[in-house]
Order: structure tokens, then sequence, then C-alpha cells
């Protein structure tokens, strides 16, 4: 699996996870001027637009803490 | 009797009001004499001549940024990193605003700063959209992360040293990872609990850590 390939399915995984919160949740992320809704960080990780790459970036280096036990050690402290 | 810290509030979008919300609840509410400049008075001129007229030993600075600058009201900047960071010698400062604990931070100790605290990539958040103050402020989402974000000031105002601080904010912030994960929403042990693992990886203490008040 190529680099582009890796991507397209991190993106595809966390739409599924967005799409499965049925809380009303948005998002403050960083220098943005505005918060984002569940929908429209959907619509900017399709497009493939910075922000939406800049959410699934952070959604993965979460996950990848969880499996390599980062995130376990550090609740545990 | 002259005021221990000032804090710019330029509240001119929804971070920025969030901000301006739970500083007010968190901050404000500490009976200490703090300064504010509030949404059009946080310019770069108000901000340098409020600095010179209290001499505070503690700025709180709330806005948007970059790796070396910090912001104040439409983003006029307010102190950049090669050009003005001298304005924080002598000072303790604690930023929330994204990425500027990279490039200005550092370089505000190497001016002449006691301590910079704040985050050097963005800081991230979630949140259920309040638009009132009182909403914002009651947002159990955004309680999770401004909570532990301002633990910071209020420790070094009851007289704790910086890093006690900014200890007792990690720790802060990891206990409400603990709660996120184990929340039963998906919007908490997801995406709540990402962003507040992104925040305690990158906040960042720079300085004399022994310092305070």
């Amino acid at each position: 699996m190529n680099k582009d390939e890796i991507i397209e399915k991190e993106k595809n995984i966390i739409i599924a996870r967005l799409k499965a919160t049925s809380s009303e949740l948005y998002f403050i992320d960083g220098d943005d001027s505005k918060s984002y809704s569940k929908e429209e960080i959907i619509s900017l990780i399709e497009q493939g637009s910075s922000a939406g790459l800049e959410f699934v970036k952070t959604e993965f280096e979460f996950l990848k803490a969880f499996k390599d036990g980062r995130l376990s050690a550090l609740l545990a402290a | 009797m002259s005021n221990i810290a000032i804090i710019t509030n330029p509240s001119h979008d929804i971070s920025t009001e969030y901000m301006e919300s739970w500083s007010e609840k968190l901050i404000t509410d500490s009976n200490k004499n703090i300064c504010e400049l509030k949404k059009k008075e946080v310019t770069k001129e108000n901000f340098i001549k409020k600095i010179a007229d209290e001499n505070p030993k503690l700025l709180i600075l709330n806005g948007h940024g970059d790796k070396t600058k910090i912001c104040g009201y439409n983003r006029e900047v307010l102190v950049e990193a090669n050009k003005n960071e001298h304005v924080f010698k002598d000072k303790i400062i604690h930023t929330l605003a994204c990425s500027a604990g990279d490039i200005l931070g550092p370089k505000t100790i190497l001016a002449g700063g006691i301590a910079y605290i704040g985050y050097k990539e963005n800081f991230k958040a979630a949140c259920s959209f309040q638009k009132t103050k009182r909403g914002q402020q009651i947002d159990l989402l955004a309680e999770l992360f401004f909570t532990p974000a301002y633990l910071v000031v209020n420790e070094l105002l009851q007289g704790k040293t910086v890093g006690e601080a900014y200890q007792a904010s990690r720790d802060m912030y990891i206990k409400n990872l603990r709660r996120a994960v184990a929340h039963p929403d998906q919007a908490y042990n997801d995406f709540a609990a990402s962003r507040l693992f992104h925040n305690i990886n990158y906040q960042v203490c720079w300085g004399n850590h022994l310092a305070k008040l």
C-alpha cells in the first residue's frame, strides 16, 4: 500500500467514526477563526483540504499512541 | 494597588470567545488584581503601553498565533520573535495561542523572560458551539480543555512555582483524558480524547521552573 492509499484509508476510517457519533460536536482547531461541525469536518476531509488532513493527523497520532502503548503509559502515570 | 497581571481577550471569533468565557470563569474570579484588555482594546500599542504602565509580573495572552507570534484583536500582531520579544523581559507568560511555544517561547527566555508556558503546536478543543458566555462556561466538552489550560494561571496566582503550575495543568489534562477515554459517548472517548492527548504532547514550559509571582 503506498502513501496515498494509506492516507485514503485513514480518511475513510475517521469519516466512518465521525458519522457514528450522534452527539452535537464542534471542533476548535488551532489557528482557525471558526469552529467546525462534524459535517463540515467530514466535507473538509473528503476534499483533502489542509484543515481536513490536520484533523486526520490528530486522530491518527492518538490511535498510534493507543496501539504502541504510549497512551496506556500516560494514563497509568 | 497595582495589577499583578494583564490578560488579553480579543474575542473576535468563536475560538477566542471560548477563551474569554473560560478565562473569566477560571481566572478573573480569583480576587486578584488583573488588568484586562478586551476586544478592540487588544492592540499592540495598548498592550505595550499597559505593560509599561502596570509593570505586572504575569502576562496572560489569549488569542491566535503561530510559531513566531501572538496576536490580538483581528489578528494584529502583539509580539513577534526577533522583533519585540523583549517586552516579555522579567515576565512570566502564559499563552493560549497556537504554536507560539515553539519559537517565540524559547526566544522569550533568551530575551530575559522569566518563564513561558504555552503550546508548540495548535491548541485544539472540542465544544458544543454555545453562543452565549454562560452557555460556553457550562459547555461540558469545552470544560475538558479549558480547565487544565487555565489551571496554570490559577496555580501561579495562588503562589505556586512555574514548574508546579505546569505540572498541575498536565496532571489535570491527564485526569480529563482518563475521563474522556472512559466516557460512553464516542464524542468524548474518541474525538475529545485525541485532542486532549494532542494538547498534552505539545504543551511546553520554558525558563525558570522555580520562579513564582
